[in-house]
């Protein structure tokens, strides 16, 4: 038995190929796993938090946005109002003219 | 009679509970009282299941046609068993949990309860509402008082996000009465409605909204996360067990039978979006780093699948599902308590910060994998037989044939996506090495492990025989397939 028989090498070649296991784990984890995490933040990161959930919170923040200017138009003057009520009485015959069946 | 009992034991005992100012009898009290229906709905499963007891009529608002009517029927045997069986679990888990001012949490609890025992039993459209928001209200104070940091803004995401959905829905409700002959809200009057095609595709997205919230289903679920997360842990075990459930048993006895057409119609729209919803939410769940989160996404998965049954309209969907609401609270509600446990002990929910508590905490670690592995649905445990029966609905789901495999397929990638991110997170919580935060763990206690020595038995009980479950439900699943069929409908007219 020469001590070289104990020695651990490098194997080349085939023998490297089989040493690794034909590379299976390595190939899973570069097309599936890898890629499936990466989705996966992705979908965490943007879908989730930016898209969906900034379109649920967008609907909020319209609301708030829209109540506030809304608010402006109570401004107290009788002028402005008399004049809101003549163009809405405007719009009402407007759209009844064109529902007319 | 019993369905009547199941909505006032915990109603009356939970309004007591607000009077009880010491926290360890309201602790009790609150116990005793959750055994007690525990008691009644056993009662009506086994000694008094007959027609006389389980159901019961009474006058209310009759003007308007509305009346109290309310029947215990095979689905609602089981989510009454449920409830009934969760809260007495819920309060002997978190028996060491602390809550400031614990008689009023305690008491909406049980509030909680009642409503939710109404939804499952209510027969007449207006009640069933009433007991939908009734059992929305107490969850609301519970998340927003005794829940995590950034509560408040969860739970008016939840409660405005469910409130626009049941709103949607009573005007729904609402139109439906204006259409039937004797102007009445009782469901058997709804099921005889026979609505023209046209009417009823609005309606129906009126009543799956609400309903697709509060499952929550693909693309309306972003509330439940931060809900699940930012609530107590016990009230996410309602909200999660129970809860969605109200949902899922929206669309089986309140959407389905009563919009025929449309069901058939929305079905494919209705699945692919719940199909989505399932590799969509598998997905983040492997890349959430907190417990509760994961969980929660593992659950909208779940529910997907079992929404996509419901639309497969057939018997051994609608079996699954009703077996499966019953099993998946089981288990979630196990992996919840075992989350309530490492939150409080260990002060974290992060998986990156836990490790090697196997050697630690061996009881822990050995009921952990068992609810875990029910989650995963592996033979032997509960979730098997509903899952199986649901994969075997979506094969012969009644869309075209192409249709009906590739949302097999992709509903198959859940099973595989849960085994990733179920077997993960035990590996994370259990293996590997000691932290800093696990190093002077301590394994669970008594309390803990006689819920989970629960939980465990009946994981195995219905994994090895589910006859039990699916005797109670084959009646009515039968019935409903059978409204739902729109040939037989066709061949009437």
């Amino acid at each position: 038995m020469k001590f070289r028989n104990y020695q651990r090498t490098e194997a080349t070649g085939f023998g490297k190929l089989l040493e690794n296991k034909w590379y299976v784990d390595e190939l899973y984890d570069k097309i599936i796993v890898n890629p499936l995490h990466q989705f996966g933040g992705f979908l965490k990161s943007v879908i989730e938090k930016s898209v969906i959930d900034g379109l649920v919170n967008g609907v909020g923040k319209a609301v708030t946005y829209g109540s506030r200017q809304l608010r402006l138009l109570q401004s107290g003057q009788a002028g402005s109002y008399v004049l809101l009520m003549v163009l809405g009485m405007l719009l009402v015959f407007v759209v009844q003219f064109f529902l007319r069946k | 009679m019993i369905p009547v009992l199941l909505i006032l034991l915990p109603l009356l005992t939970g309004l007591v509970t607000f009077f009880i100012k010491d926290e360890k009898t309201a602790r009790s009290w609150a116990l005793l009282a959750s055994v007690a229906t525990l008691a009644v709905s056993l009662l009506g499963l086994t000694v008094m299941n007959d027609d006389t007891h389980l159901s019961h009529k009474a006058q209310w608002l009759q003007t308007i046609g509305s009346s109290f009517s309310v029947k215990v029927d095979g689905m609602g045997q089981l989510l009454c068993l449920l409830t009934a069986i969760s809260f007495p679990l819920i309060f002997v888990s978190t028996w060491h949990s602390q809550y400031k001012k614990a008689n009023n949490f305690f008491a909406l609890m049980l509030l909680g309860q009642a409503g939710l025992m109404g939804v499952f039993v209510a027969m007449d459209a207006l009640l069933f509402y009433f007991f939908w928001e009734l059992a929305l209200i107490p969850m609301y104070f519970l998340a927003s008082q005794w829940g995590g940091e950034r509560r408040i803004k969860a739970t008016f995401k939840f409660f405005i996000y469910t409130f626009v959905g049941s709103v949607l829905m009573l005007v729904g409700i609402l139109y439906l009465q204006s259409q039937t002959p004797d102007h009445s809200f009782s469901l058997q009057s709804f099921y005889n409605l026979g609505l023209p095609v046209r009417t009823q595709s609005w309606v129906f997205w009126l009543f799956f909204v609400a309903f697709a919230v509060k499952m929550p289903v693909w693309p309306f679920h972003t509330w439940q996360p931060d809900a699940y997360e930012q609530s107590p842990t016990a009230t996410t075990m309602v909200l999660s067990g129970i809860m969605v459930k109200m949902g899922l048993l929206g669309v089986i006895r309140w959407l389905l039978p009563v919009l025929p057409f449309a069901s058939w119609q929305n079905g494919d729209t209705v699945m692919t979006m719940a199909v989505i919803g399932i590799v969509y939410a598998s997905l983040i769940a492997i890349r959430s780093d907190d417990i509760k989160r994961l969980i929660a996404y593992s659950s909208i998965a779940h529910i997907g699948l079992m929404c996509m049954a419901l639309f497969a309209e057939n018997k051994s969907g609608m079996q699954g599902v009703m077996i499966q609401m019953f099993n998946h609270g089981i288990n979630i509600i196990g992996l919840w308590i075992m989350v309530e446990v490492i939150e409080r002990q260990y002060g974290t929910r992060k998986l990156s910060e836990l490790g090697g508590l196997a050697q630690k905490a061996p009881v822990m670690a050995i009921f952990f994998v068992i609810v875990a592995l029910a989650n995963i649905a592996l033979p032997l445990t509960n979730a098997f037989a509903g899952e199986f029966l649901m994969f075997n609905s979506l094969l012969s789901a009644k869309t075209s044939y192409l249709y009906a495999i590739l949302f097999t397929v992709f509903a198959g990638m859940g099973i595989i996506l849960a085994a990733v991110y179920t077997l993960n997170m035990i590996r994370k919580i259990f293996f590997g090495e000691l932290t800093t935060v696990t190093a002077n763990a301590q394994d669970i206690k008594l309390n803990e492990k006689l819920a989970m020595g629960v939980i465990v038995i009946l994981i195995f009980w219905f994994g090895v025989y589910p006859q039990g479950l699916l005797n109670i439900t084959d009646e009515l699943s039968q019935v409903l397939v059978n409204k739902m069929d729109i040939s037989h409908l066709l061949r009437k007219q």
